[in-house]
């Protein structure tokens, strides 16, 4: 098999949730060696989310843990105890990466804080995830998914201008903090590789929604006025937005210049629209925006979807299929692209995930299978710290491991 | 931070409107020297129209000045942390200073549709001739290669096609009136770094380049992992909650005092329930036996949620928070642009920073947020004006003597304004 791109990086992974292990994941389909610290007993509080693997909660069932936890080591450690402090000391010094998503100060509180855990290992680089960040006032703030998606700006634009702004579902804002981490931590340790000197990453969910490019603050500082929720379609940018068709939705986005009117009439088979005064301008269309739509629903009721799409794109007009996800794994690009990866689990049988994010030419992503809880606490032990069957015996009856 | 991470590392932008040009920001931000390209014969779509009438959003208090294309928030506001230079890519004199600029880079990035930088004669089989070690990543909707190569999208086309756009909608309507807001070029965009710094860590190993294809489609997925398996496990197809949660109740977005304000909130377990309870001055209802277990709860959400609402109706939204988190409740307001510049987090954290850019004057930019060691990267470079590096990056890095350069300015293979006919070209060729 190909070398993998991180096939030298050791990760210890002290995360929990979605966040963290959906960055040390990115970390171990590129081929590190994750090890995932879990409390004994009941390990990451992720294997209790659902959806369950036929509906049956099951600590090994949940589609979250499954999915986010791709390619790691389940080593079960309790750090609350002395000695599992020490052994996790022990492993930080062995390893490149660390990540982490407690609350801000908590693992400081344990003696496992950045300071301490780099002065036995410069090279360490730290990364610390949460949904503020690990300074300023709303540093200990309770949050969810959506109460920090709300607090980061981007709720607020998202909606029907006259309705309660929306959330967008399910950990995705989580997983936005995650890629960030992955990617500053990636950064960071290609300087560590170079200087020996490791780094403290502070990554804060509020400030990758603030800060990231969907969000367009800039406009308010030239401006002076708040962005509104723009709702289904975008005034005078147009046709643009999601509009139903014979089988379902299609979204459509036009260029407002000349050629992306061209490109509309070419689309609809209409070349009457372009010598149409009432179209003759970006401004003439907005203000007969209810005659062009008289024209076009009708068109688009007579178009399935796929015909749209397809129509649209030989065009160059952008067009987007809205998909449930029945229709994702019907979908024949991702299937052309061998996309989605079945996996073996001893638990759940085998399944389809989504696959690697991206293709490398010689070091191509490699999914594997998430953990059982515990499933390699004796080979990392045994392999990284030498211990002894009856050292593991020990530990196993303190309730360490 | 006495060395940003990216220091000696090069980075070339073919790159426009928001994840490819977003990527190379953060490039820039972790202290790669980033040469973003573009050309006089075609205005990237950010730079705007060339032309717009006064008063257009989007221009320093809406004067879009003598060259607009520089005083644009949607470019500006996107772009820092790089260098601009630029090259018309469709002669070969300008694919050759391309390629010389190959030689002395990392990596080159590009987010147009599959097969255009191979039609520019940029392709890897040609980048990599030039310079083995090289690190390219293409960026396309739906990748390079199947039955959609070719195929242009936005980030929102790209989240219909994976099922994000469905399932963000409103639960009691149809699609058709979900806003068309964009997410996956947050994602893409950060991922975009993440590939390149992991093909990094190999060529450091080895001393091999690579090429990269980034599907923004399938990227996005794996964001999307819980709703593909409950496909896959279950047979089911995940449906549209809205604020609702799987399991948690309350969970959602209340009106609060004033226009268009709102706070979420969202609750796990009889004892935040209770503190929610407390905070309300309801006490009764933590008791009340309609709403006594988690199930409940769930089963009477909308009820629960008009009582709420009448409770939050009344204050402020920041007055309501301070009290939630004070109890531990998990709660956010909703912010608008406006909330966010005042945010006393945002601002003791320091994401804005001052800035003075040539054309567009000075003001507070949402800058680098990635925090080494406590430190926020610096705001080193407003974003370019058109062509503002060319003396540095052609005579500079290229080593082209005066005479040289006025070469290049007088056949226009590069510049600083764009040319005649340059605004009707630039909508051509984009993926973004």
């Amino acid at each position: 098999m190909a070398d993998q791109a991180l096939a030298d990086v050791v990760v210890l992974d002290l995360t929990q949730q979605v966040s963290g292990p959906y960055c040390t994941k990115l970390l171990a389909d590129y081929g590190a060696e994750v090890i995932k610290v879990e409390p004994p007993g009941s390990g990451d509080p992720s294997r209790r989310l659902g959806p369950f693997y036929h509906d049956t909660p099951h600590p090994e069932g949940g589609a979250v843990f499954l999915h986010y936890n791709t390619g790691k080591k389940s080593l079960t450690l309790d750090i609350t105890t002395d000695t599992g402090r020490s052994l996790l000391r022990k492993l930080a010094q062995q390893a490149d990466i660390l990540v982490e998503n407690s609350p801000p100060g908590a693992l400081e509180r344990l003696g496992l804080g950045q300071g301490e855990l780099r002065a036995s290992n410069p090279r360490l680089v730290y990364t610390s995830i949460s949904p503020y960040g690990q300074t300023g006032p709303y540093r200990d703030y309770a949050a969810t998914d959506m109460t920090v998606f709300a607090m980061g700006g981007i709720m607020y634009r998202h909606g029907e201008p006259d309705r309660d702004p929306l959330r967008y579902p399910g950990h995705i804002i989580q997983c936005l903090a995650g890629v960030n981490a992955a990617a500053a931590t990636m950064c960071a340790l290609l300087s560590s590789r170079l200087t020996g000197q490791g780094a403290h990453i502070d990554i804060s969910t509020m400030e990758c929604l603030a800060g990231a490019v969907d969000r367009q603050l800039l406009r308010y500082a030239y401006g002076h006025e708040s962005a509104v929720r723009e709702g289904h379609r975008r005034e005078g940018w147009f046709p643009n937005g999601i509009y139903p068709c014979a089988d379902g939705f299609v979204h459509i986005g036009t260029l407002l210049s000349a050629r992306g009117w061209v490109r509309v009439a070419r689309m609809l088979d209409m070349p009457d629209l372009l010598t149409d005064p009432q179209f003759a301008t970006p401004a003439a269309r907005r203000e007969h925006h209810g005659e062009f739509d008289a024209i076009f629903y009708p068109w688009l009721v007579e178009h399935t979807r796929e015909e749209i799409f397809r129509l649209g794109q030989a065009q160059r007009v952008m067009v987007g299929m809205v998909y449930t996800m029945d229709e994702v794994l019907r979908d024949p690009q991702y299937r052309h692209r061998n996309y989605f990866t079945a996996l073996d689990h001893p638990v759940v049988g085998q399944q389809t995930y989504p696959g690697a994010p991206f293709r490398m030419s010689e070091t191509p992503g490699r999914l594997r299978p998430a953990p059982l809880l515990s499933e390699h606490t004796e080979q990392v032990l045994c392999e990284r710290l030498s211990c002894s069957r009856e050292d593991l015996a020990r530990l196993r009856a303190a309730g360490v491991v | 931070m006495e060395r940003l991470p990216l220091t000696g590392v090069r980075v070339i932008s073919l790159t426009e409107v928001w994840a490819g040009p977003f990527a190379t920001t953060l490039l820039g931000d972790m202290g790669a020297e980033v040469l973003h390209v573009e050309a006089i014969q075609r205005v990237a779509q950010t730079r705007g129209t060339l032309r717009p009438t006064p008063g257009t959003v989007g221009y320093p208090d809406g004067d879009p000045g003598e060259r607009p294309w520089e005083r644009i928030a949607g470019f500006n506001g996107v772009n820092r942390n790089k260098m601009g230079i630029t090259i018309d890519l469709t002669r070969a004199a300008g694919t050759d200073y391309f390629l010389k600029l190959v030689q002395l880079s990392d990596i080159v990035i590009d987010n147009y549709a599959a097969g255009t930088v191979e039609r520019m004669g940029l392709g890897y089989d040609v980048l990599s001739r030039a310079n083995p070690q090289i690190i390219q990543l293409s960026t396309p909707g739906w990748g390079v290669d199947g039955p959609y190569r070719g195929y242009i999208s936005f980030g929102s086309h790209v989240d219909a096609m994976v099922g994000h756009t469905y399932l963000r909608g409103y639960p009691d309507a149809d699609p058709s009136l979900t806003s068309s807001i964009v997410h996956s070029d947050a994602v893409i965009s950060s991922m975009a770094v993440f590939a390149v710094t992991t093909a990094l860590n190999y060529r450091l190993r080895t001393g091999k380049g690579q090429y990269i294809d980034m599907s923004q489609a399938e990227g996005l997925m794996t964001q999307l992992g819980e709703y593909v398996l409950e496909y896959t496990m279950n047979g089911r197809v995940p449906q549209p909650l809205g604020n609702h949660h799987p399991h948690m109740a309350p969970h959602g977005v209340f009106p609060c005092r004033g226009n268009d304000r709102w706070i979420t909130i969202a609750v796990e377990g009889d004892q935040q329930f209770a503190r929610l309870c407390g905070v309300m001055g309801r006490p009764d209802l933590a008791e009340d036996e309609r709403f006594a277990t988690a199930l409940a709860r769930y089963q009477r959400q909308d009820e629960m949620e008009t009582i709420i609402a009448a409770w939050t109706r009344e204050q402020e939204n920041a007055t309501l928070l301070a009290q939630l988190q004070a109890a531990g409740i998990a709660s956010g307001a909703v912010h608008n642009d406006e909330d966010l510049y005042r945010d006393p987090h945002l601002q003791a954290r320091g994401l804005f920073q001052e800035v003075v850019h040539r054309q567009a004057g000075t003001h507070l930019y949402p800058g680098p947020y990635w925090r080494i060691d406590g430190e926020i990267p610096g705001f080193r470079l407003p974003a370019p004006c058109l062509g503002e590096h060319n003396v540095a990056v052609y005579q500079g890095l290229l080593g082209l003597d005066d005479a040289q350069y006025q070469g290049l300015l007088d056949d226009r293979l590069i510049g600083d304004t764009y040319l005649e006919g340059a605004e009707l070209a630039g909508r051509d060729a984009a993926n973004p």
